[in-house]
């Protein structure tokens, strides 16, 4: 075809355009598309939009319900405060083999627990919640390392973070034979040591009061035994 | 002949559902003709009626024709849309699938390469084109497009224009 002249160029572009065509097949229903447009109209978007965020309010709300979903969210919340306040974030790789930072809490009788009055000791620190449930089985391993090696100048601190403190954690102690100390952070102990990003969490500390090792997580009784045999020995 | 918006006489009050009734087929079809999917075409055809319905401005005289220039639009939008998805998907492909004979025989036919060209067109003439298929006069275009109706003819031709060099682009010369 030449498509050199206008009337030729427009024949065979108006000879394109239809070939643009459903098919003889395609019979559109105008009742159908009557009763979809009345659906449509009486659920506009803004009302599909605002379902859909009470939604996930709902279900925002729900999962803060529980406490784990609280401590993650606050640590989000803590990450982008460093992050975009330009706080800098302590991270625990900076705290390695450096003392421990110090901080006073009070444990259930009132009377302070300060970290440096712990000096000469090593100090098993132990970050735990009511509602976690690995830090239930580490309790009574704590139980017994403060029984067992209380006289050799070691000591187990436990630093609670439950929420609504003491309320939760005075009757979780009563229910057990709890013989080492604990206090409640108020939000300002667990970022000295980097943030607790997930619990159990726990720190060796060495005599010299020097940062040893951090356990993240669940792990074996007999890591813990071994890990205090040799602090001990040093 | 002309296929395209008659005017409404009178001032009598709009009648929704009359035009609705009137149009929603050709203009269905109008989108259909673009995208090859008729159930998808219906649905835009409902999007556009909504717009229409949310738009008491459009219900004058020109209504038909604000119709059909949305729907041209749409169905012009949805075009390009399928074919920026068809791009991205193939970046994330390692390997470059066999195509089926249906997709051979699909892309070898006229029509698709059409809606391809108008796909990659500019969308003021691509819609040009599109409604003047529909059967739009010049006047029925000049008044749908906001256009100056002394320059249609130019605007047309030079659309048609456009259209050839980008099949030529695609196709080589036919």
């Amino acid at each position: 075809m030449d498509h050199n002249s206008d009337s030729n160029n427009t024949g065979w572009v108006d000879e394109c355009m239809s070939k643009l065509g459903p098919g003889e097949e395609f019979q559109p229903d105008v009742t159908r598309a009557l009763a979809r447009f009345a659906r449509r109209r009486a659920f506009p978007p803004a009302r599909r939009w605002a379902l859909g965020a009470a939604a996930v309010a709902v279900l925002v709300s729900g999962m803060l319900a529980f406490p784990a979903p609280r401590v993650l969210a606050s640590r989000c919340v803590d990450a982008c405060e460093s992050f975009f306040g330009g706080k800098p974030a302590v991270s625990f790789d900076m705290l390695k083999a450096q003392p421990a930072p110090d901080f006073a809490v009070n444990d259930s009788t009132g009377a302070p627990i300060r970290l440096s009055d712990y000096r000469g000791k090593v100090v098993l620190l132990n970050f735990w919640a009511t509602w976690c449930g690995p830090c239930k089985t580490e309790i009574p391993w704590f139980i017994e390392f403060e029984q067992a090696y209380q006289d050799q100048r070691f000591a187990v601190i436990g630093i609670s973070l439950d929420d609504d403190g003491w309320k939760s954690v005075r009757p979780y102690m009563d229910a057990r034979k709890w013989n080492y100390r604990v206090g409640v952070d108020d939000g300002s102990i667990a970022p000295k040591y980097g943030g607790v990003d997930s619990l159990p969490e726990t720190i060796m500390i060495d005599r010299e009061g020097r940062i040893v090792s951090r356990h993240v997580g669940l792990v074996s009784k007999q890591t813990y035994e071994s890990e205090i045999a040799a602090l001990l020995k040093r | 002949m002309s296929t395209g918006p008659e005017p409404r006489a009178g001032k009598a009050p709009f009648d929704f559902e009359q035009t609705f009734r009137a149009q929603y087929e050709r203009i269905a079809r109008v989108i259909a003709g673009v995208v090859h999917d008729s159930a998808r075409a219906e649905e835009l055809a409902v999007e556009i009626f909504l717009k229409f319905w949310r738009n008491p401005k459009a219900h004058g005289e020109n209504a038909n024709g604000w119709l059909y220039r949305a729907a041209v639009r749409k169905a012009l939008d949805e075009l390009r849309r399928r074919n920026r998805r068809a791009r991205y998907e193939s970046l994330f492909r390692f390997r470059s699938p066999v195509p089926t004979p249906e997709e051979i025989r699909a892309a070898a036919e006229e029509r698709t390469r059409v809606r391809q060209v108008l796909g990659a067109m500019d969308p003021g003439p691509a819609e040009l084109l599109l409604l003047r298929s529909q059967g739009f006069s010049y006047q029925e275009l000049a008044s749908t497009l906001d256009l100056n109706p002394a320059s249609v003819g130019t605007l047309l031709s030079r659309a048609q224009e456009a259209f050839r060099k980008e099949y030529v682009k695609r196709y080589g010369p036919q």
